[in-house]
């Protein structure tokens, strides 16, 4: 469920909501779409649509839902101020106060032609973390990928990513802890890292401000990132990115016990080498836990 | 220089002799080098080797290995090489190319351990080897440069000289190399953008964020000069390679001298001569190669120097007749160089292909895994440094560099042609090289005419990635013929486990030749001759008596299931005699014969009929059409029938065209591609039946429709239509009696006297030879026979019986060469006995019943088959009954698809009654349908009335389009309305409304063609012929199956029949032929029991090569490691796992019904999550693998292309075996092949 909102009371919910409340007024006169409610729409130029929501359960859904009934086209994103039964992978619940960026955005169809083509249906997770991360370093963050695709700070996880593909549609979702994030008991049990809150160096705005920023930047970081280089490039980059390279961690993969191994690359696929007694193999499921 | 006294090479030689050398190397650097170790200098070659390389075929060069462990990177420890080298007595190391060859370091830390680098020494190689600095050297020596900047800048400076020397500009990362690190930037508002990520993948590739800018050439060439040089000054510089043919910066093909008709002698003069200089002016020794750009118009740029051994310097070895790597090593010793102008002459071309593991059709993806065929070109004039062989398991750890293939000659095109012929030489089975994609190089003429530049690959990929890589076919089939060993049957045949291994055979068939006819015979209609020519020669000799014959022996009489169809093997065979029997025709395509030539014989339709003209070229060649469904089972639309008719045209002479409801608009379309062509004869056929309302006035009224039809098409009047045509009267039940084709043929032959008529029937009344005979006397001009030892009773009568009834009983003459015949007899008795054996259906006596129940040919015994195998066959006799009572309501032609229909209807109805209340009920059931049929409907009582609503309840979609109108006009009119009570139930005033009367070709959507062509090519990964096109719009299923059978199989025709059905026994010899008619031979050595796989291990010597063939011959043990099931990606139904993944979410339960686009399951692949939706309207069948995550928390791994979910049918049943089909547009059974 979606609920519309005014501005009073997005301005209401945080003060950084408040502040891009004015930043990108004004806002111009309502517009309707069917079944969602009236929208307005903002007098600042942006190349991307950013569909601003109040409450909604989750975006990842809204945005489908915006999608097929036509409202959202490539690149098109929705922003909730909170969800309700916001999620992560597998159906984690992920914690979505106001303040916070909770974003879904409809990816384009992979590139078709070039060595692209055929590489971005594994390596997706890894670029959809490397865009993020590549916007938010701009901004100062020094931002580590945790692979796949966590977003670390210090070793705190700031961010998450949830990529839904249905029907050949992929939905990239991001979470970013901008404001708050929850404590270590409020976290699964068996969670990784603990989480924090994303410090910038430079001003990033409120929620909407950097969704806005995350989604027109990222278009372009995405974009050429196919032009720019090949797919094993493109791993050799991301590798220098990822949090513990060249450290042992602990392993652990589905109902297997645990074990410690060293991090050595990412594979042709994607998936992340790690070496344990001298053999490396590579990982497409399972978690990695610093030591 | 250097202040020490010159050795001679011979003091070289007697120095090294006996000690140890190490190449700090693998694969083929590592290989090459050892040889000349060994080979010249008699010392010890000493290679290092990971685990992963201990085994490897390089390392079988050296005399010892020096081992670095486990981890494949280690072959860039140099600190380690270096410490091991110095352990064990190493005095030399040479470091290759790749790896540590070019890391500056190494010298220095080699002199410093005592060692000798063979190789430049460590000053000289930094300037040389930075592409900076060689730059600046390169301006102070006057030796031109692609202009750009001096040194890595910043942004506004890159700005700045963008600014000056135009776009587009490349930058290119200081530390990169081998065309790594390079950036095209073609405007000024990139540039920005691409310098930042530029510099972050420099830093992130090669440690080094610096770039420096420079003119992005467009149209280049890359032509390089190899120098050696001593310790003491002398230079010589080699004529250039020319390496312009490279992928992405990689150079794939290198020639020398270069054959680009402008390069001139001055250009190469100069190119040595800034080569020298810059060599010179470093005081550089040992091998270095100074690389150039060379402009459309011959203009120069020094882009940079390798100070290493490269890739390609085996061409330069070949055109001058020299060992570089060994001058290499007497230099690092101190040798004076051996080479002068005057002593070193260039006499020979030389062009070498780099041959990688990769596969080039999916963008060049490194492959490794085992090689299981490797057979190594040689001859004049060809090099090969490998690093593989026959068994090796190609790791996956390094590069796909496999081999370097070089072929030298005293010319450019020589050197083309060898290379050509060493290519096609070439075999390396198991995984996928670039070899294929050689050859399409060197096929292009661009290529030859040396009409290329650094974009070759680029601007012809297409052309060039258009080739289908398949292995020779002699080599394919035998792993068919393993399979059919291993498993004792033939899968392929569609008749199931028909025999089994331990069964005993037919025998080896050894085919006698029948003894020589010494033929006078003359034919009177041959191939070539025009419509009306042949039509007025029979109508001529049909005034003197003679009448005609058809032989059907190779199709009607052997089409009637998948595996009794003829193999164009066994045509080959027959159809030479056949061609000089004197035969009318011979009917050799069409029906289902089309489609079983896919479905089971692995054999494209129209090759095969191309194939008949050329061994059998004289007699004319028919074919059988449907109407509208032409060679398939539903209406077609116009233009692919368009398509089809042409090539049926082409390459058949009679076409027969039949309408089972003698709904003739229906073959209008046909008519108009048949009739357009005075080559061909149209024969449009009535289809027969015996039976109340199908009388004499009623087939003469079709008639007369038929020329009505004929007439308009041709655009003439029906009396001269009736000169054009042969009319068909098909009676495919074979239930029509002597008197009553008597009656017909004497009715229209008296209305038309020039139409020429063509009488074909069926044995299976076992009326057949006094109905033909009955036929001919009244006026039939040609009769459809077969030859002897291959008549059944569900197909034609025989020929000579006919022949000796016409002319003995009757009076008339035929005009046949029986000797012809008899030899050909002779050679179907040895072919026969395999086909009946195991082909051949259960019940093959004659039926005399069929004028009652209407059966027609094959498919009175497939159903009753059905009836039987079902476990029905009491019940078989009600509804033979059923059939018989039904016809009398439901009126229309026995023959496909309305027998099958009618066949279905029975069964469904018998066997429905029986399981609502047993024999009582069926019984009541045939009770009513008598007395549906005897009384008048105003006698039916009220509840006779409800009662027989009973009859049509249990139809199916088929029946009840039928009564719709769905497939054209009923011949008698639609049928009462309570049988669309009985058969629609609740809905059936809607029918009656809806039913129409119109040929369904009117409502007809043409196909996309194009887009149908662009589906097909996608999935074959090639451009497809347009046989396959034509194929494939007709059956696409099993025209897929067929093409893809033939690429990995090759040619069935080639294997005699025996082998076919029943395989080869251990120690059997196979003699056989392949595509290009070399002879082979095959002898199985071991069949293995399976493992607990399931797979059984054939081996088998192929010629004088030992192969093994693994085959599936029982399912896994549970358990077993390989036990995955995988889905089947050409059957909708199975839904499998999209990539390797988890499962942590299904959404359904077996026997949930699902609609097309519902999410079944969700994977989550690296933490990406993919809904897997159902393909089709579906049954959830059965549930392999279940994913529920948010409950017990377990992920479940599954791989790519398991299949996780099986879906069946919304609704449907077959008949036979009670497989649920999937709605009424499915033609046969999945399951049996029971067609539908």
């Amino acid at each position: 469920m979606v609920s519309s909102i005014d501005f009073a009371s997005l301005s209401a919910s945080h003060p950084t909501w408040a502040e891009d409340v004015a930043t990108f007024g004004p806002w111009e006169k309502a517009l309707t779409v069917d079944g969602f409610g009236r929208f307005s729409k903002s007098s600042q130029a942006s190349e991307a649509t950013v569909v601003v929501v109040g409450e909604c359960g989750t975006t990842m859904e809204t945005a489908r839902m915006l999608l097929e009934n036509g409202v959202l086209g490539e690149w098109g994103a929705v922003l909730s101020m909170a969800q309700t039964s916001g999620r992560g992978q597998l159906r984690r619940p992920w914690v979505s106060p106001p303040g916070n960026v909770h974003l879904s955005v409809v990816l384009p169809a992979a590139p078709l032609a070039g060595p692209w083509r055929d590489a971005l249906i594994d390596l997706l997770p890894l670029v959809a973390g490397y865009v993020l991360r590549d916007v938010l370093n701009d901004l100062g963050a020094n931002i580590q990928i945790k692979w796949p695709n966590d977003l670390l700070q210090d070793d705190k996880k700031v961010g998450g990513i949830l990529i839904e593909e249905k029907n050949g549609v992929v939905i990239l979702g991001f979470g970013l802890n901008h404001v708050e994030s929850p404590s270590d008991d409020k976290m699964r049990e068996d969670h990784s890292v603990s989480a924090g809150v994303l410090q910038t160096k430079n001003r990033s705005g409120g929620p909407l401000a950097l969704g806005a920023t995350l989604v027109n930047r990222g278009k372009i970081v995405y974009t050429s990132l196919f032009d720019e280089m090949e797919p094993s490039q493109f791993l050799s980059l991301i590798r220098r990115q990822l949090a513990w390279f060249g450290q042992r961690v602990e392993v652990r993969e589905g109902e297997k016990d645990s074990y410690y191994a060293e991090i050595v690359g990412i594979s042709p696929k994607g998936g992340l080498v790690v070496r344990r007694e001298g053999r490396e193999s590579v990982l497409f499921s399972g978690s990695i836990y610093p030591l | 220089m250097n202040s020490m006294k010159p050795k001679s090479f011979e003091k070289v030689l007697e120095e090294v002799k006996g000690k140890r050398i190490l190449v700090a190397n693998r694969g083929i650097p590592a290989r090459r080098i050892c040889r000349s170790i060994t080979e010249m200098f008699n010392a010890k070659a000493v290679m290092t080797a990971t685990d992963v390389d201990k085994t490897s075929p390089a390392s079988s060069g050296s005399n010892e290995l020096l081992l670095l462990g486990a981890d494949p990177r280690a072959y860039l420890d140099l600190d380690r090489i270096i410490r091991e080298a110095k352990d064990n007595d190493i005095i030399a190391i040479h470091p290759g190319w790749g790896f540590g060859a070019e890391d500056d370091s190494f010298p220095e830390k080699c002199e410093k351990a005592g060692i000798i680098f063979i190789g430049p020494p460590q000053k000289p190689m930094q300037l040389l080897g930075n592409k900076v600095a060689v730059r600046n050297l390169a301006i102070e020596e006057g030796v031109p440069v692609v202009p750009g900047s001096e040194g890595a800048v910043s942004i506004p400076e890159a700005r700045e000289i963008a600014a000056e020397i135009g776009f587009p500009v490349m930058l290119k990362a200081e530390g990169g190399g081998g065309g790594r690190g390079i950036y095209e930037v073609y405007k000024d508002e990139d540039l920005e953008n691409a310098f930042s990520k530029a510099s972050a993948l420099a830093q992130a590739s090669f440690g080094n964020p610096r770039l420096f800018v420079e003119k992005l050439l467009t149209s280049v060439r890359h032509i390089e000069i190899q120098v050696v040089a001593d310790k003491y000054g002398n230079i010589f510089c080699f004529d250039e390679r020319d390496c312009s043919v490279q992928r992405n910066h990689q150079k794939l093909i290198e020639i020398t001298p270069s054959p680009w008709p402008k390069y001139t002698e001055e250009l190469r003069t100069q190119l040595k001569e800034y080569s020298r200089r810059l060599v010179s002016a470093a005081n550089y020794y040992s091998l270095a190669t100074v690389e150039f750009l060379v402009d459309a118009d011959c203009v120069p740029y020094l882009i940079e120097v390798n100070t290493r051994l490269q890739v390609e310097h085996g061409i330069t070895e070949c055109r001058y007749g020299i060992d570089l790597v060994e001058e290499q090593i007497a230099i690092a010793f101190g040798a004076e160089l051996r080479l002068t102008e005057d002593t070193v002459k260039p006499y020979q071309w030389a062009f070498q292909c780099r041959i990688n593991c990769e596969d080039p059709q999916k963008d060049f993806e490194p492959n490794s895994g085992r090689i299981t065929r490797y057979v190594s070109p040689g001859g004049q004039g060809i090099r090969v440094d490998s690093c593989i062989g026959d068994g090796y398991r190609f790791p996956s750890n390094y590069d796909s560099a496999a081999s370097l293939l070089i072929s030298y000659g005293n010319s450019w095109l020589k050197v083309v042609s060898s290379m050509k012929r060493a290519l096609r030489e070439y075999m390396i089975g198991g995984l996928k090289t670039t070899i294929p994609f050689h050859r399409k190089i060197i096929e292009h003429t661009k290529f030859v005419e040396a009409d290329y530049d650094t974009n070759f690959v680029r601007q012809n990929y297409a052309e060039l990635m258009d080739y289908s890589d398949r292995e020779p076919d002699y080599l394919r089939m035998t792993r068919l013929v393993a399979e059919i060993s291993a498993l004792g049957y033939n899968k392929y045949v569609q008749l199931g486990e028909y025999r089994g291994r331990e069964d005993k055979r037919v025998g080896r068939f050894e085919l006698a030749e029948p003894p020589e006819v010494s033929s006078w015979f003359e034919p009177s209609i041959t191939r070539g001759m025009d419509r009306d020519s042949i039509l007025d020669t029979v109508r001529t000799d049909r005034e003197a008596g003679i009448i005609h014959m058809t032989d059907t022996t190779t199709r009607d009489i052997t089409q009637s299931n998948s595996g009794n169809r003829f193999r164009l093997a066994e045509d080959m065979i027959v159809g030479p005699t056949l061609d000089k029997c004197g035969f009318f025709s011979l009917e050799n395509g069409g029906g289902a014969h089309f489609h079983v030539a896919m479905l089971a014989n692995m054999t494209y339709p129209f090759s095969e009929a191309a194939a008949w003209n050329k061994f059998a070229p004289t007699t004319l060649k028919q074919i059988l059409i449907r109407s509208t469904n032409v060679l398939g089972y539903k209406p077609q639309p116009k233009n692919v029938m368009r398509l089809t008719g042409e090539m049926i045209n082409e390459h058949y002479d009679v076409i027969r065209c039949f309408d089972f409801l003698n709904h003739i608009e229906n073959m209008r379309p046909f008519a108009e591609v048949a009739l357009n062509s005075t080559k061909n004869v149209f024969e449009p056929a009535i289809s027969l039946s015996w039976a109340k309302g199908f009388s004499v006035d009623r087939y003469l009224t079709v008639t007369e429709e038929i020329l009505t039809m004929c007439a308009d098409v041709a655009g003439v009047s029906k009396k001269q239509v009736e000169k054009r045509i042969i009319l068909g009267l098909k009676d495919m039940a074979g239930v029509c009696p002597p008197r009553f084709m008597r009656e017909l043929i004497g009715s229209i032959s008296k209305k038309y006297p020039e139409l020429v008529i063509h009488s074909h029937r069926h044995y299976t009344d076992g009326l057949f030879v006094p109905t033909m005979g009955a036929a001919a006397e009244a006026g039939a001009h040609i009769v459809d026979v077969a030859v002897g030892a291959a008549v059944r009773w569900y197909g034609q009568g025989e020929v000579l019986s006919t022949a000796a009834y016409i002319e003995d009983e009757i009076g008339l003459k035929t005009n046949l060469d029986k000797d012809m015949i008899r030899a050909t007899n002779y050679q179907l008795k040895q072919i026969m006995p395999y086909y009946d054996k195991y082909t051949a259906p259960y019940f093959q006596g004659i039926d005399h019943d069929v004028v009652r129940h209407g059966m027609p040919g094959g498919a009175t015994s497939s159903s009753q088959e059905g009836a039987l195998k079902q476990g029905y066959i009491k019940l078989l006799p009600y509804m033979l009954k059923f059939l018989e009572g039904t016809r009398k309501i439901v009126r229309y032609h026995d023959v496909t698809p309305g027998s099958q229909i009618t066949w279905n209807t029975a069964f469904l109805a018998v066997t429905g009654a029986y399981k609502r209340g047993g024999e009582v009920e069926v019984r009541k059931l045939l009770t009513m349908l008598d007395v549906v049929n005897l009384c008048k409907e105003e006698d039916l009582t009220e509840h006779e009335h409800h009662a027989r609503l009973a009859l049509y309840r249990d139809s199916n979609d088929a029946f009840r389009n039928l009564l719709l109108g769905k497939f054209g006009k009923l011949p008698l009119g639609f049928p009462d309305d309570w049988v669309y009570q009985s058969a629609f139930g609740k809905g059936w005033e809607t029918a009656i409304e809806e039913r129409t009367e119109e040929s369904p070709l009117k409502t007809l959507v043409d196909m996309d063609v194009p887009a149908e062509t662009e589906a097909l090519q996608n999935r074959l990964h090639r451009q497809p012929n347009d046989e396959e096109v034509v194929m494939y719009l007709n059956h696409p299923g099993d025209a897929i199956n067929t093409i893809e059978f033939c690429e990995k199989y090759g040619n069935i025709n080639n294997l005699p029949v025996d082998v076919w059905f029943e395989g080869l026994e251990k120690g059997d010899v196979l003699h056989f032929q392949g595509n290009c008619k070399k002879p082979h031979r095959m002898r199985i050595i071991d069949i293995s029991d399976p493992d607990e796989n399931g797979m059984s291990l054939v081996r088998y010597v192929l010629d004088s090569e030992i192969m093994s063939h693994q085959v599936k011959v029982a399912e896994p043990e549970i358990g077993g490691k390989e036990a995955t099931e995988m889905a089947d990606s050409s059957n909708d139904y199975h839904v499998g796992a999209p990539s390797n993944g988890d499962l942590w979410v299904t959404h359904v339960r077996p026997g949930d019904k699902v609609k097309a686009g519902e999410e079944l399951f969700n994977i989550s692949i690296m933490k990406q999550e993919k809904a897997v939706l159902a393909p089709v309207d579906a049954t959830v069948r059965r549930i392999l693998k279940v994913g529920n995550y948010t409950e017990d928390k377990k992920m479940v791994p599954v791989v790519e292309g398991e299949l996780l979910i099986e879906l069946g049918p919304a609704a449907g049943m077959c008949p036979t075996c009670k497989h649920e089909v999937p709605g009424e547009d499915s033609n046969f059974c999945p399951n049996c092949g029971q067609k539908m």
